[in-house]
């Protein structure tokens, strides 16, 4: 079976003894303090933390944007700095260019890896439909809605075929019923698209809705202070909010980022 | 989009209020003139001007037609040298140091005194003033497309860097689209200064354009044909400044919108 064949899945990135320090006013702060975790094949992390705990040093880092102190990353089995341009990273703030419509910022990857923009409308134009884009091709940004805005970035992140996504709160500055929406059609997308995401977030109810793995995150430094397996399948885990085992995993978490 | 409605009527706005002012102010004129009863010579009424246009339309036009070529293409000099200029200025500190400074230090000389040196070293031709049009128009257009590049986004940046994007890449696709705006404000101050540049040149040496037309005009006491310069240089000036805005218009029009 399918599912198997990833619980047994290899290892595509390991986040070995990474350590990051950063000067401030002649102070040494100890920002990220020895996170170390291995990332299976088609698996879907979050990192869940208080805000200013160093979650985006930590995404910045296994982006390959920034270099650890000491430690490593290694995505498919390369230096993650070697990985830029090969690893989708979706950020809080969409980046729309505000001067390109929907369908031509949706392929502003594809274009920079060299495809022709005619050619890259062919490869993006099914995934506009399935990111219920279809009818806003040539909407400019400034049309459309935050969530809509917001499944443009993803799309222009997915497009290009990553083989690691990273998203940086990628909800973080929507209303909640929006924010619902979109958790839910990226957890069905996630199951289509079945590639290896890495989401940080600080929302443990939005973590437990879409992960598979969810990493504790405390501050000061920022270390991995718990590490749970979701128990639930992916596809009842959206009608889940409500019940038992849920709540409880979610007052598990909530307990252990407050220690 | 909301705006439809208040565009058309900006658009009433901005063509119907400024000709009401300039219509009342030369029949107001008109009437002085008449009322105090001004020699043609001194200060001609307006009628008297138009009267003149009509009379010396193909020698003002002809005029006029010198004076847009050095505009024209003293303009394009400045543009293409002020775009690659502030391109090097943004991707190389060296170049940044060394010649911007340089560039400001230029600005601090008045156009006028260099003009005699350039007739000296280049002539009396149509070359002299290209040159003048470009020295006077290009310092807004490097000073503006600088600032634009520097005001790129850095998250969208960082975004496209994600994305895989080259040195090469974040130039043209991210940093020069997003200083458009600024170049485009450097170009509508260049563009009206470029009308001064082309008359100082031809005022220190030529013989012809609308400058000349006007220096002719004057010792002999032509005031009308003076008037008539005039309005033609402004009505080149306005021209060239609308178009800029028009293309504006069709190439910028995010900026209106988006928020950064």
């Amino acid at each position: 079976m399918a599912g198997d064949f990833f619980l047994k899945g290899i290892t595509i990135i390991s986040i070995e003894n990474i350590k990051k320090t950063f000067m401030v006013k002649n102070n040494q702060i100890e920002v990220i303090g020895n996170i170390n975790i291995q990332i299976k094949k088609g698996k879907f992390i979050s990192f869940v933390g208080p805000s200013g705990c160093g979650k985006t040093t930590l995404l910045n880092i296994i982006a390959g944007l920034e270099s650890p102190d000491s430690g490593r990353v290694i995505i498919s089995s390369k230096p993650s700095k070697e990985m830029i341009g090969k690893i989708g990273y979706m950020h809080q703030k969409d980046g729309l260019l505000p001067w390109r419509n929907v369908i031509d910022n949706s392929v502003l990857g594809l274009e920079i890896n060299g495809i022709k923009r005619t050619q890259a409308y062919e490869i993006v134009r099914p995934l506009m439909k399935q990111f219920g884009l279809s009818e806003f091709e040539e909407a400019m940004p400034w049309e459309i809605s935050g969530g809509m805005r917001q499944r443009v970035a993803l799309l222009r992140t997915v497009a290009y075929e990553p083989e690691v996504i990273l998203l940086d709160e990628p909800f973080g500055a929507l209303d909640a019923l929006t924010r619902e929406d979109l958790q839910f059609w990226l957890l069905q997308l996630y199951q289509k698209l079945n590639q290896t995401v890495i989401m940080i977030t600080h929302d443990i109810e939005e973590a437990l809705i879409l992960s598979d793995k969810v990493c504790v995150l405390n501050d000061s430094p920022c270390s991995i202070v718990k590490n749970i397996d979701v128990p639930f399948e992916k596809s009842e885990k959206h009608r889940n909010t409500s019940n038992v085992e849920f709540a409880k995993l979610k007052s598990e978490l909530s307990y252990a980022i407050r220690e | 989009m909301i705006n439809k409605t208040h565009e058309k009527y900006d658009l009433i706005n901005i063509i119907s209020l400024p000709t009401l002012v300039i219509l009342s102010l030369l029949i107001i004129w008109q009437i002085i003139t008449l009322i105090l009863d001004i020699p043609k010579w001194l200060l001609p009424s307006p009628i008297t001007i138009l009267m003149e246009i009509y009379n010396n339309f193909s020698l003002l036009i002809r005029h006029s037609l010198v004076t847009i070529q050095e505009i024209f293409f003293g303009f394009i000099f400045a543009l293409i040298l002020g775009i690659a200029l502030a391109i090097s200025i943004d991707k190389s500190s060296v170049v940044e140091k060394s010649i911007y400074p340089l560039v400001i230090a230029s600005q601090t000389i008045p156009i006028i005194a260099i003009t005699p040196l350039l007739l000296v070293w280049i002539g009396y031709g149509i070359f002299t003033k290209i040159i003048i049009v470009a020295l006077i128009s290009f310092f807004p257009i490097v000073v503006n497309m600088v600032d634009g590049l520097r005001s790129t986004d850095i998250s969208i940046e960082k975004m496209a860097i994600t994305l895989g994007a080259n040195k090469f890449q974040l130039l043209t696709l991210i940093r020069i689209p997003s200083s458009l705006p600024y170049l485009f404000s450097g170009m509508k101050i260049g563009i009206s200064i470029s009308v001064i540049g082309a008359v100082i040149g031809e005022w220190v040496g030529a013989s012809s354009g609308l400058g000349y037309l006007m220096l002719q005009s004057a010792p002999r006491f032509q005031t009308s044909l003076v008037f008539a310069s005039i309005f033609f240089l402004s009505i080149i000036g306005i021209s060239l400044f609308t178009f800029i805005q028009v293309l504006e218009y069709k190439l910028v029009r995010w900026n209106r919108f988006s928020n950064y």
